[in-house]
């Protein structure tokens, strides 16, 4: 039997005997064959010593279950780690910051305990999966959309609470943004609801985010100050139509007003979709970045120190290709997104050369047909479709051992895309890792991109090293840029949290204040994005 | 590979059917890898067989399990539909054995859900790609774990 580090093996054993009394017998686990059930499929460190591996797993099914968990859990001091449906791959899957933690496991808490199509909105547990509240919907037969990541297999909660994202509408498609209340239990079993949550009777607890007093819901997301039993979040009425348009505009330099344009007509609410920037020139390479350019573009992005913008240009005069695409998403009645399409037109048009492909408009809701050829996700329908591309290339022979998100959150600006470009590639040649030739923001926030870029995992633990040792570095130089990650594995959290260190981690320091007040015997996922309990943290930052 | 030991440890209800041997029928492994079955494997029903209509070895494999009455499940690539229009609401009702002969992703997001139910795994074979360029096939089997 596994033990957890620093606990007495008859204290794991009673607490074992006092989670079976609480839960019953078959939803207690301690062998190797269950426990692996709980193993990152995408580990950076998988195979090696420090790979991060559960000493116990405890399944709830309700409430009062956690409760009596976290009090066991405190009385032993028993390190949990609370999961919801543990599909967080490239983020640290199911398994635990804090190897030998018990995984409190939550995805039998997979109750819908609402669904309000008056008020566009729903009230979930944990274990609720996107396909779960998607059939839901689909069965009573609701007119609202549920915004889903991609894949869609994972928990409502468990994305929201590590930020996860979207593709349809910009006030859906930010996962934590879009929620609206809680049930959280606390380290010593208490149960505390926030926002309207906390008054007895109110019928507004997914209407109205902030009750009276401090907002207290954001110290909940990517920490372990609580285990949250309950989440409601606003759901997206199904729109009349859907409409995609695509801008090109020609040289390099482009990139300059082309971005400043589509912030300004995404927070002027004229597209209200989820905007999507390539580059028929410049994209490509890179583990997931598609086949390889042809032979005289190869020799062009690698030209040292990156092709020059006047070269590029050249390039694609030549091949009659436009430097940059823009794909645009709007989502409403007909005439109003289609007179919201001709607005962005005009708009766009001040950019010299600037060329339009208008795709087509679609009445909602989807054709059986249709539903087949769109991407899913943004109609708000979950897939697994991205398993069955195939990624195998040079870059990256063994896709199937996956991969970790190296994703740092850059200014919304065509200079930022220039300047993260130039850096990430220069950072790309000197750790020889495969970045690609241009990093693409992937992530469309309102205020802001996200690059994510996917450093391959292997079954080769010279290579895993190697790759662990340069994402550490591109960690320093995005901070040395002041980029900083929006989320990162749990190999990569104290790296990533420790970056964030105005005065003296100031903001570390709060976190790990809040984390003594309200859990002082540390049993929450110890270090979860650097915040390790009392007892750990010495070690931790030494 | 599956030890024999994990392999018998997959505790599911006994019927005519014993999986290694029906795999191999049906699609014959590499001789160094033949290394799991014998007369005395635990057999199996099997809820469907997964196969890939784009591969003939896969195509193949599907022929050979319907001859043995088993049903199956047709994919392109792509899980989605078999997961949400039917695995989901048979694995609720109770853990159900499948086998497949598919590409690394269905067998992938496969291995991943069944884990909610507390099924693995438990046979697994890398078949050789057909074409170059092209991902290799796997034959598989996930079963329920049984409990130690």
């Amino acid at each position: 039997m596994r033990i957890p580090p620093g606990v007495r093996e008859r204290d794991f054993a009673a607490a074992l005997r006092e989670f079976e009394a609480v839960v019953g017998k078959e939803w207690v686990f301690t062998s190797d064959e269950d426990l692996d059930l709980y193993r990152d499929a995408y580990s950076p460190l998988f195979g090696e010593p420090e790979e991060r591996i559960a000493s116990g797993a405890v399944a709830p099914d309700r409430v009062e279950q956690v409760q009596a968990i976290a009090r066991v859990a405190n009385k032993y001091k028993i390190p949990i780690y609370p999961i919801s449906t543990g599909r967080n791959l490239g983020y640290g899957g199911s398994a635990p910051n804090y190897s030998g933690s018990v995984v409190l496991d939550l995805k039998r808490m997979n109750r819908i305990l609402d669904v309000s199509e008056r008020n566009a909105s729903c009230l979930v547990e944990p274990g609720v999966s996107y396909f779960d509240l998607c059939r839901h919907i689909e069965e009573k037969g609701l007119k609202v959309w549920v915004d889903v990541p991609d894949p869609g297999w994972g928990s409502l909660i468990g994305n929201a609470l590590d930020h996860g994202g979207g593709y349809t509408m910009a006030l859906y498609r930010n996962h934590f943004d879009a929620h609206c209340g809680m049930e959280v239990v606390l380290a010593n079993g208490d149960l505390v609801r926030t926002g309207m949550g906390a008054l007895p009777g109110a019928e507004t607890w997914q209407q109205f985010k902030y009750g009276v007093g401090p907002s207290i819901d954001g110290i909940f997301s990517q920490s372990n100050f609580g285990i949250v039993t309950k989440m409601g979040f606003w759901l997206l009425p199904e729109p009349d139509a859907y409409l995609s348009g695509t801008v090109n505009v020609p040289r390099y330099g482009d990139i300059v007003p082309l971005v400043d344009i589509l912030t300004y007509i995404e927070n002027a609410g004229v597209s209200n979709g989820m905007p999507m920037l390539g580059s028929q020139v410049l994209a490509g390479g890179g583990i997931l970045g598609g086949p390889p350019p042809e032979p005289e573009l190869a020799a062009l992005l690698a030209t040292p120190g990156g092709p020059r913008p006047e070269d590029i240009d050249a390039y694609g005069q030549r091949k009659s290709i436009p430097c940059w695409n823009l794909s645009l998403r709007f989502y409403g009645p007909a005439k109003a997104i289609e007179a919201q399409w001709e607005h962005t037109r005009e708009k766009f048009s001040s950019i010299p050369g600037a060329t339009f492909q208008p795709g087509p408009l679609i009445k909602l809701p989807l054709t059986p047909e249709q539903r087949e050829r769109v991407h899913k996700p943004e109609f708000g329908i979950p897939s697994l479709e991205m398993f069955s591309i195939g990624a195998r290339s040079e870059l990256n022979p063994t896709p199937t051992n996956g991969h970790m998100w190296f994703s740092p959150i850059i200014p919304r600006t065509g200079e930022a895309v220039s300047e993260a470009s130039r850096v990430f590639r220069q950072a790309s040649q000197e750790l020889g890792i495969p970045i690609g030739a241009t990093v693409i923001p992937t992530m469309y926030w309102l205020r802001a991109f996200v690059l994510i870029v996917a450093l391959p995992i292997t079954r080769n633990i010279e290579t895993n090293k190697k790759n662990r040792a340069a994402m550490s570095r591109l960690i320093q130089i995005s901070a040395e840029h002041g980029w900083g990650e929006y989320r990162t594995p749990p190999a990569f959290q104290d790296a990533v949290m420790g970056a964030y260190s105005f005065n003296n981690n100031a903001l570390l320091r709060l976190h790990e204040t809040i984390k003594d007040a309200l859990d002082p015997n540390g049993i929450i996922s110890a270090g979860r994005y650097g915040i390790w309990p009392k007892h750990l943290r010495g070690a931790r930052r030494s | 590979m599956t030890t024999r030991r994990e392999f018998l440890q997959a505790g599911i209800a006994v019927s005519a059917l014993p999986i290694g041997a029906m795999i191999r029928a049906a699609v014959p492994p590499p001789a160094a890898e033949a290394a799991t079955a014998t007369s005395a494997e635990p057999s199996m029903p099997f809820y469907k067989a997964v196969f890939d209509e784009r591969f003939a070895d896969s195509v193949a494999f599907a022929d050979q399990m319907r001859r043995r009455g088993v049903a199956l499940q047709a994919i392109r690539g792509d899980i989605t539909d078999f997961w949400y229009r039917d695995l989901y609401a048979e694995w609720r009702k109770a853990p159900a054995a499948i086998a497949g002969l598919t590409q690394h992703g269905p067998l992938f997001c496969l291995e991943q859900l069944a884990r909610d139910y507390r099924m693995r795994v438990v046979f697994r074979e890398e078949r050789p790609a057909s074409a170059a360029g092209q991902d290799p096939l796997f034959s598989w089997v996930i079963a329920p774990v049984a409990r130690a």
